[in-house]
Formats: C-alpha cells, structure tokens, sequence
C-alpha cells in the first residue's frame, strides 16, 4: 500500500501496532483489515500513532469500529503517541477525551498493567 | 397412352409416396433429427416404391409382358438399385429444379454425412459459393439440350472445400419427368471417396480419443470465454462484448454477430471475423447496419429458439447487409447457427455464428456448445446493467442529499457547493439541508464517517431524521441528541456521524442563530469587513456514546454577516507544501468579504481545487447564508 506502512510486535502482553505515514480515504481500508488480523490473537491493543502525519474521520470511524468491539468482548485498546498537528480530528470530533489516549507507547504499556494489577488487586481483597 | 383404372391406382400411390417423402424431407431439416430413424423410413418408403413400381398395374402401364415375368423384372430392379448405390463413383439424382433427389453411398461418403442427409437439399448447397452460379447453368443447360456436361468446381465435402470434375447427363423414361444423374469424376473423385470410407472407419476404432479431445477444447473455451467476461463486464458493456465475440470468432472459426435488443429493435452491437484488413474492414461495415427484420436473429430472438442451417441455400438467410447486398453471400458463409441471448427470463437479443466454405459445417452437436455460450453472455449482460442500474440510484440519491438549489430562508441568501472525491458507489457521507424548524428554520450540515456498503442510505436516513425532529423541536441540540438515538438503536460498526445543526429565529431586527455541533467543525462566521470568528463546534459524533452531549453556541447575526458551514474535506486538503487548507480558511473568507454567497463558495472551491491540485483527499462540501435585511 502506498501512503502508509504497518508493523507490529507484541510487548509485555499487548499488541503494539506502529502506523507510519497517512492514514485517508485509500489506506484506511487496509488499516482496518490489519487490525482485524491483530486481533484474532490479541485482547489488548495499543496502536502507536506518533507517525502518522495525516488522520481522517474515516480511518477515526475505523479505530472506534474495533474499540467498540474489543471493550465489548472485555478487551482493551488505546491510543499512543498522536501529535495534534496532524490528527486533530481525534481533538475535533472530541474522540481525544473519550478514547484512551496516551503520550507514548511506554505510558499505555503502563497504565495497561497498572489497570490488570488493581483488579488483580481488587479480586484478591 | 390411355388412361386405365390401374394408372389412376398407382397415380395415388405416387401421390402418397410424394406426401410421405415431404414429410420426411422437413423432418430431416429440424435441429436434432434423428437420422437413424429417418434413413429407416426413407428405406421403406423406397421400398414401398420398388413394390408399386413392381406392381401389375405398374407394369400394366409399362406394356410389360405378363406375370410370369414380373419376377425376372423385379430381380432386375434391385439390382440396378443395388448398381446405383455401390458404385465406386459419387452420383447424386437430381431433379431438373437442381433438387437431390438421392445419392448413393459414395457421394454420402464424400459428403461426410448418411445417404439420406442429401435428400432434398439443392443440390448447389454443397457447392462452394464462386462456382454456384455456373454449376446452376450447367445443370439447366444439361436438361434444356439433353447433352452431357462436363465442368470444374468446388465442392463442399467433409474434407473441405476441393475442387472435382463434375459430369452431369439427362436422365428420362417415358413414365418419369427427366432427372438429372452428376458423377464426380475428376482425379479427386475416387481418393475422396476412398478417404471419406477411411476415415469414417477410423472414427468407429477411436471414438473415446477424439471425443475427450474435443470435450477439452470445448470446456477450455468455455473457461475462457467466461473469463473474459468476468474480467470485463463491470467496466463496459461493449467492450465485453466485443472481446468476448473476438475470441468465439478466433476459436470458433467463425463470423461473429452480437444483436441486442434496444428500444423494440435489434441492434447490431458487434461483428467479429478473420483476423485481416479486408476482413475487418467487412466487419465494421457489417456493423453499422442494424439486422433486417424478419431475418435469422429476429427469428430466434423472438422465438427463443435456436436456428441451425448446416448447408446455407437461401442467401437471405441473414437478410441483407450494407449496401442491399444479402450477408451471408457478403460473408462468403454456408453454413449458419444462431442461439438466443437469453438468461431464461430475458431474451436480450441474438448470437449468430457464420462459417465460410472450406470449413467444417455446423452440426448438431456444436448447438450446445453454443448456447450455453450465449447463456454466458446473456448472463454477463444482465449483471451489468444491474450494476450500472444500482450506480445509478447511487448517482440519484447523492443528488438529493447536496442539492444545488437549497431552500432560502426569508431574509437569507444561500448557497451551497458539493465536489465529491470518488465515484457515487463509494462515497455518499455528506449531507447539507436547509429546512423549516418549529418557530423559524434549521440549517444543518453532516459527515457519515466511515465506510460500508449503505453510507448514502444512512446519511439520507440522517438528513431526514433532522429535518423531523426540527419539525417538533426548535432545540437543535434535541435534534441532535435525538439522532444520537435512533443511531444507537442500530449497529453501523465503527460509522459515526458529526453535524452542525442551527435553529434560525428573527429577533429585534437581527438573525438569532442558535448552534449544536456534534463533534463537527465549527461554522465561520465572516463580517462584512472581513472579520472572521471561527465558532466553537465540539461536542461528540453522533452513533457512539449513549450519553454524548452536543455542544452549543448561541450567536446574533446582523445584515451583511455570512455563515460558513463545511466538512473536513475543505480543511483537510493540502498543497504541495503539505500544508492544510485549513490554516488558509479564514485568511481566504476575509477576502471574500461582501461577495454574494454563490460568488463566495464558487471562489473557495476554485482556491481549494487548485491548491491541492483538484486531489482532494475527502469529500467537500459547503454551505454559505448571507443575512440580508429582515423581512417585513
């Protein structure tokens, strides 16, 4: 696919899907089927959008596809690394303050664990 | 001689006998005739025939000698009968019309076909085209002079198109109208006899080889041709046609002609023949002449019957082609099939497929073959016009979503402007409407994000939705969060919709404007000086959260002010510089300050179009109301 490049690798128990260039109208597509395939294996997801240069409300439409899903089925996926100059249709369609966002793929990682040790923590009580 | 009750007895035997030969003559034509059977019947009819001529009155007539004689005579005839079928020698018996009458084993041989097959056919259909006419004044000549002829032509067998010498002398006795008898006799003659006997003996030793290579190449060709047109049909109707009959013609050996019914009439849609200038050129000019009617593919399409003339006689079978000219003659074919264009419930038109001399005649068994090749096609037809109907609808729907004319609220002037970045069948999420609200009037703009098969279906749905509930409630946030309700009741996947829904209501002189947006960019509002102020848009997409609330912003708009309303498909375009539109946007208003609203979205358009190099990345869309003076 030109316009963008998808890898991914996993990392203490996530998923961590890097997207590299832009995610519109033609690479969302093959996005959306990426992800799809991530899933089958894993339950918690964190997508590294530090470079990405470009997001439209379509590939946005894509993410909130498999959030919904994902949270569903008990599962988690949250977002990393998405610089406001070139995503800012996750600040304008207001998605920035319901979908998990944080400043790196290492804060997700953590907050992940820290959420999986508290209800460990909790069950234990 | 003087009529006797006998003559008058064995007068109706002949008219019996002629009836029955008629009969069977017609059977023999029909696609699919068994012509086991009918050589079985046409042996006892001449039987029959023998016996009446053996019989007392018979020889009454023929001044015989008595019956002690009748035994010797008709030990006789058999054996002439027998003298006349196995001579080593092709002889047909023809009447002095130029009708087989019969041939003898020999000439079947050579025509590659059963004795019988010949019976009733002129006998000029065997001939190869160039010499039909010579062959006919031979044959007239020979019976008007009562002299032998002899002649050169090409004649029509099972090995090809060969030339023989022909000798063809006039036969009569006193009871019988003259007959024509032609023996092949040229250096060809006795070889193509000894070749057609050889090689009908081979086809008995190996039925099972053949047959498996011919079942070969006629599935592969079927493959093929299916290909063709699954690679092709949703692109373009003519242009699969047109490959598929190039490659029926290349396989086929054949002429190919596509007809398709069009507005009550057979259209002559493509023509397909031997891969030469002159053939092409034929091609072409065959081509732009729609078929006559009440030719062969009038016949089958309106029948829905397939025509198989093995051994063209009637040149008009086809009708006439360019220039009042009968086609087949312009095609040099003589031998025809044509199969209907038709799926089982629509009859499309006609395949046709004209083979010139000098190759294998169509038999019944290449009927099949054909049909279900125009079963494809005819498939392959109704697919795409379904498909072309769908983008169709597609087209229409996407209209009615973006209407050029918007209604006009009193005391506004609008103007909208739609370019969309793909084809109909893809895109569709945006939608604009301006329409009457409780207590003034609503204008609202969307975006359905997100694809799926039934996006324009779901934004019109989305567009109606607003209007409806504008139409109960004045609150445009309501409106909005009712949407958000009906959306959550069903499942679109990730899709979402963002929109900017305004109640507009005359205050105190001024244009009250009261703002929800969901999760859409804020409208610009452009002041006749050039001021610009970029509204606060926010809230959350519709379809997702239960509890998402719009946001709201409530503004009063003077004479002169113009709203500014967009999707993301304006922002998000970029130059080459990789910098967005959107940082342009109000920079590019203020220049347009006190221009009318059509001049305004028109420019904006043009700037965007030429800045990202008419590469849009998404959709765009806008919509501009001018407040003018308040209506009284």
């Amino acid at each position: 696919m030109e316009g963008i490049r998808i890898s991914s690798e996993r990392r203490d128990g996530f998923a961590v899907v890097a997207v590299s260039g832009e995610l519109d109208i033609v690479t969302s597509r093959g996005f959306d089927d990426y992800l799809a395939e991530v899933r089958r294996d894993a339950d918690h997801v964190i997508i590294d959008l530090s470079a990405v240069d470009f997001m439209d409300t379509g590939s946005l439409a894509v993410i909130v596809g498999h959030w919904k899903q994902i949270t569903a089925a008990g599962g988690t996926l949250a977002l990393a690394g998405a610089r406001y100059r070139y995503t800012k249709t996750l600040w304008i369609t207001g998605l920035a303050d319901r979908l998990p966002l944080y400043d790196s793929v290492d804060a997700a990682v953590a907050a992940g664990r820290a959420d999986a040790g508290g209800t460990a923590a909790a069950s234990q009580a | 001689m003087r009529q006797s009750p006998g003559l008058q007895g064995a007068g109706n035997e002949i008219a019996g006998l002629k009836a029955r030969y008629g009969a069977l003559r017609q059977a023999a034509a029909l696609p699919g005739a068994d012509t086991g059977t009918l050589l079985e019947a046409a042996l006892a009819e001449l039987d029959a025939a023998v016996a009446a001529l053996d019989s007392p009155d018979g020889e009454a007539e023929r001044g015989e000698a008595g019956a002690g004689s009748s035994g010797a005579s008709h030990a006789e005839r058999r054996l002439l009968h027998a003298v006349f079928q196995q001579t080593p020698v092709p002889l047909f018996l023809l009447g002095t019309d130029g009708t087989v009458r019969r041939v003898n084993a020999a000439a079947g041989d050579l025509l590659g076909s059963g004795p019988g097959y010949a019976t009733g056919k002129a006998f000029t259909a065997f001939i190869d085209l160039p010499s039909r006419p010579s062959v006919t004044a031979q044959l007239a000549a020979a019976a008007r002079k009562g002299e032998t002829r002899q002649f050169r032509c090409g004649l029509l067998t099972a090995a090809g198109t060969a030339d023989h010498e022909l000798a063809v002398h006039p036969v009569s006795t006193q009871d019988t109208a003259v007959h024509l008898v032609v023996a092949v006799t040229g250096p060809a003659a006795a070889s193509a006899a000894r070749r057609g006997k050889a090689r009908s003996g081979q086809r008995a030793a190996e039925p099972g080889a053949e047959v498996v290579q011919a079942m070969t190449r006629r599935l592969d060709l079927v493959m093929a041709a299916t290909r063709i047109l699954l690679e092709n049909i949703t692109y373009s109707e003519p242009v699969a046609l047109q490959r598929y009959a190039r490659q029926l013609a290349r396989e086929l050996t054949a002429w190919v002609i596509v007809d398709v019914e069009g507005g009550q009439r057979l259209r002559r849609q493509h023509v397909s023949g031997p891969e030469d200038q002159r053939s092409e050129k034929l091609a072409n000019a065959v081509a732009a002449v729609d078929p006559e009617p009440g030719s062969g593919p009038y016949q089958v399409h309106e029948s829905g019957s397939t025509l198989l003339i093995a051994h063209a006689e009637d040149p008009g079978a086809l009708g006439n082609g360019p220039d009042g000219i009968p086609l087949l003659m312009q095609l040099g074919a003589t031998s025809v099939l044509s199969v209907p264009l038709s799926d089982g419930e629509h009859a499309y038109g006609a395949l046709t497929l004209a083979r010139w001399a000098g190759h294998p005649h169509f038999e019944i068994a290449d009927v099949g073959l054909v049909e279900e090749l125009g079963e494809q096609l005819a498939l392959a037809i109704r697919v795409d016009r379904m498909f072309r109907h769908r983008v169709d609808i597609a087209d229409a729907l996407q209209t009615s979503l973006l209407p050029r004319q918007v209604r006009q609220v009193p005391g506004t002037e609008i103007a909208a402007e739609h370019v969309s970045v793909a084809s109909a069948a893809e895109t569709g999420g945006d939608f604009y409407d301006v329409y009457p609200s409780r207590d003034g009037w609503g204008v609202a703009i969307g975006d359905v994000c997100g694809k799926g098969p039934d996006t324009a279906a779901v934004t019109a749905a989305a567009r109606h939705a607003i209007r409806a509930l504008a139409h109960l409630d004045a609150d445009p946030a309501a409106v909005l969060r009712g949407i958000n309700d009906i959306m959550l009741a069903e499942d679109f996947g990730g899709r979402f919709v963002t929109a900017d829904a305004g109640h507009l209501d005359w205050r105190d002189g001024r244009l009250h404007l009261s703002l929800a947006s969901a999760g859409h960019p804020g409208p610009v509002l452009l002041r006749p000086d050039g001021r610009t102020q970029v509204l606060d848009g926010g809230g959350l997409p519709l379809g997702i959260f239960p509890d998402a609330e719009p946001a709201t912003q409530d503004v009063d708009l003077e004479t002169g002010d113009l709203l500014f309303l967009y999707t993301d498909g304006l922002t998000s375009a970029c130059g080459p510089d990789l910098v967005q539109f959107e940082e342009r946007l109000t920079d590019a208003l203020a220049a347009l300050a006190g221009e009318p609203p059509a001049v305004l979205v028109s420019r904006v358009r043009d700037v965007v179009l030429e800045l990202c190099g008419s590469e849009l990345r998404d959709d765009m869309t806008m919509l501009a109301l001018k407040v003018g003076d308040r209506p009284s």
